[in-house]
Formats: C-alpha cells, sequence, structure tokens
C-alpha cells in the first residue's frame, strides 16, 4: 500500500457498553488531527560497574497513551450531547469502547477507555464552535486484529 | 478486554455537501468599513466594502443569497437598485445602485467525515451621482450585513 493522506480517519464510539456492547458509532464532525493511542515502553538502565558500555532494559509493560481530537460542536448531536454522546460517558465515568480507524482502510486501533475531556469553546470573532474531546486509554488494545495484552 | 467481540459499524453520516436546496452561513463578517474609491467611468462616487463569508455547505447562489438577504433587510431591490456579478448592466441614472460580486476565496476547512466549509468573499460597491446617497447605501448594507451568523437562505 503507498503513503496515503491523513484526510477521512474515523473515530468511533461504543455508546452503550452496558446494553449494546460491541457496537460502534461514528463520532462525527471531527475537524482536527486524530491521533491513535502512542505505544511505548519505559526504559531502565541496569549498567553495572564491570560494563563498560550502558545497559537497558525495556519495561515489561505497555503503556498507551491519551487519544484527543476536536469536533464541531452541535449540541443536539446525539454522539455529543448529555443523553447518549460524549457529555453523558464522561458524566457517567463510564469505560467504553473506541474504535479508532484510518482512511481507506488503513488500520484499526480499537481500546477501551475513559473520556476524561469534554471542552467547549464559542469564539468571539470568528470561527464555528468547537468542542476538545479525550479519552484515556486502559487494558488491552486491539490493532489491526492483533491483541496487544 | 475491549468491547470488541463481535462489532457493527453504524454507517456514518452523509455528507450534507450534496444538498444544495438551501444555503447556511455560518457568518458573514465584515473585513472593513465601507470605504471610498475613485468615481466610476460615469463619475459617479463609489464606496466599497468587503465581507468574509463561512458557508456550512456549497452554497452556489452566494451572490444571490447575499442579495435575498438585504431584501429582505428592506435595503434592495433586486434588478433595480442592486445587481448581482460583474457583466451585470447597472443604470446611467443617480443611484444608489449596489453590484454583489465575490472577488476572492480562501482554501476550504473541512471535517474527517467529508463536511466542508467554504471560505468566499464578498465584494458590494455602491455607485451614486452623490456622496451623500452613495456613502448612506454604503454602510446601511454594512451594518445589515455585518456579524450576520448561523442563517438559512
Amino acid at each position: 500500500m503507498p503513503i496515503i493522506a491523513g484526510h477521512g480517519a474515523q473515530i468511533k464510539v461504543e455508546r452503550n457498553p452496558s446494553g449494546s456492547q460491541g457496537i460502534f458509532t461514528l463520532l462525527g464532525n471531527c475537524s482536527a488531527d486524530i491521533n491513535v493511542p502512542a505505544l511505548s515502553r519505559e526504559t531502565f538502565e541496569v549498567t553495572d560497574h564491570e560494563g563498560s558500555v550502558a545497559q537497558h532494559l525495556a519495561s515489561p509493560v505497555l503503556d498507551t497513551g491519551e487519544v484527543s481530537t476536536t469536533v464541531n460542536f452541535i449540541y443536539d448531536d446525539a454522539g455529543q450531547d448529555v443523553n447518549t454522546g460524549m457529555v453523558a460517558l464522561l458524566g457517567a465515568n463510564t469505560l467504553h469502547g473506541v474504535n479508532i480507524l484510518g482512511p481507506g482502510a488503513s488500520g484499526s486501533w480499537i481500546f477501551s477507555g475513559y473520556c476524561t475531556m469534554w471542552s467547549v469553546t464559542f469564539p468571539l470573532k470568528t470561527g464555528q464552535a468547537t468542542a476538545e474531546v479525550s479519552w484515556r486509554p486502559t487494558g488491552d488494545m486491539i490493532i489491526d486484529g492483533v491483541t496487544f495484552s | 478486554m475491549p468491547h470488541a467481540a463481535a462489532w457493527h459499524h453504524v454507517s456514518p453520516p452523509v455528507s450534507r455537501w450534496g444538498d444544495c436546496s438551501m444555503s447556511r452561513y455560518l457568518e458573514i463578517l465584515a473585513m472593513q468599513r465601507p470605504f471610498e474609491l475613485p468615481n466610476d467611468e460615469t463619475d459617479r462616487v463609489v464606496w466599497s466594502m468587503n465581507f468574509a463569508v463561512t458557508t456550512d455547505g456549497p452554497a452556489p447562489t452566494l451572490e444571490d443569497d447575499i442579495g435575498t438577504l438585504l431584501v429582505s433587510a428592506g435595503l434592495a431591490v433586486l434588478g433595480t437598485d442592486t445587481f448581482i456579478g460583474l457583466k451585470a448592466q447597472l443604470p446611467t441614472g443617480d443611484g444608489p445602485y449596489a453590484q454583489i460580486l465575490s472577488p476572492s476565496s480562501s482554501s476550504p476547512s473541512e471535517t474527517h467525515d467529508g463536511n466542508r466549509y467554504d471560505h468566499p468573499t464578498i465584494q458590494i460597491l455602491v455607485r451614486a451621482k452623490d456622496f451623500d446617497p452613495s456613502r448612506l447605501r454604503a454602510l446601511s448594507i454594512y451594518n445589515a450585513l455585518y456579524g450576520l451568523r448561523n442563517v438559512t437562505v
């Protein structure tokens, strides 16, 4: 597959994890970059006195970074609002699934996480109302069908 | 474990780009207060103003829609004292006559799921034989259009 433009990625959210598990609905109107959770391992130096070259170990624990983006704010959008949307998930502190899809079937990241921020801005002079949204992944991830646990 | 054992995707919303029956404008913002240009070829006083527009969708009849807004404000009679486009034949009378043009645009903004917001500019020229009528009509149009937001035409 050749290199691709990044436009057309999708974030899909499991709005009702306690009821209809595993159904992901598009979070529409994403107007900013969409980042997938960064994967990282902490490293520890374990050089001993006999060593002349530094030695390191990578942590067996894989860390996943926060996910954030910006959407055009639509107050009565079911994906955003206080009844069924991100505000509801944030308010209830509900662990839910998130699926990020690259454009043109160029990758899929699925994780469970908590919505940690929903911040609405109404510009004074120009520009549409927007909302910043963030998630903190926790636990296993599925990347292109491969489980990282 | 993520809740992903058996999942189905809800179809993404269809882009509103295909619906051209009505045009929606997020913002119509004046780029400056009306200012005077050199007199035109018939020695009429000319005032000019520019607006930065953000459209929610294609807005294929932007210039006409601006005219419609001015009609609604009681400031225009299309084809009589208000005209659309550079090729419009303005009367040779004393005026004031307004002309609605769309001289430029900047790059659209968009969302990942296909919504597009164009950023055209609108220029309105007002011509009249005398200074006061030209300025008065220009300022009236400026005040009527400035700061219009979330309007559908």
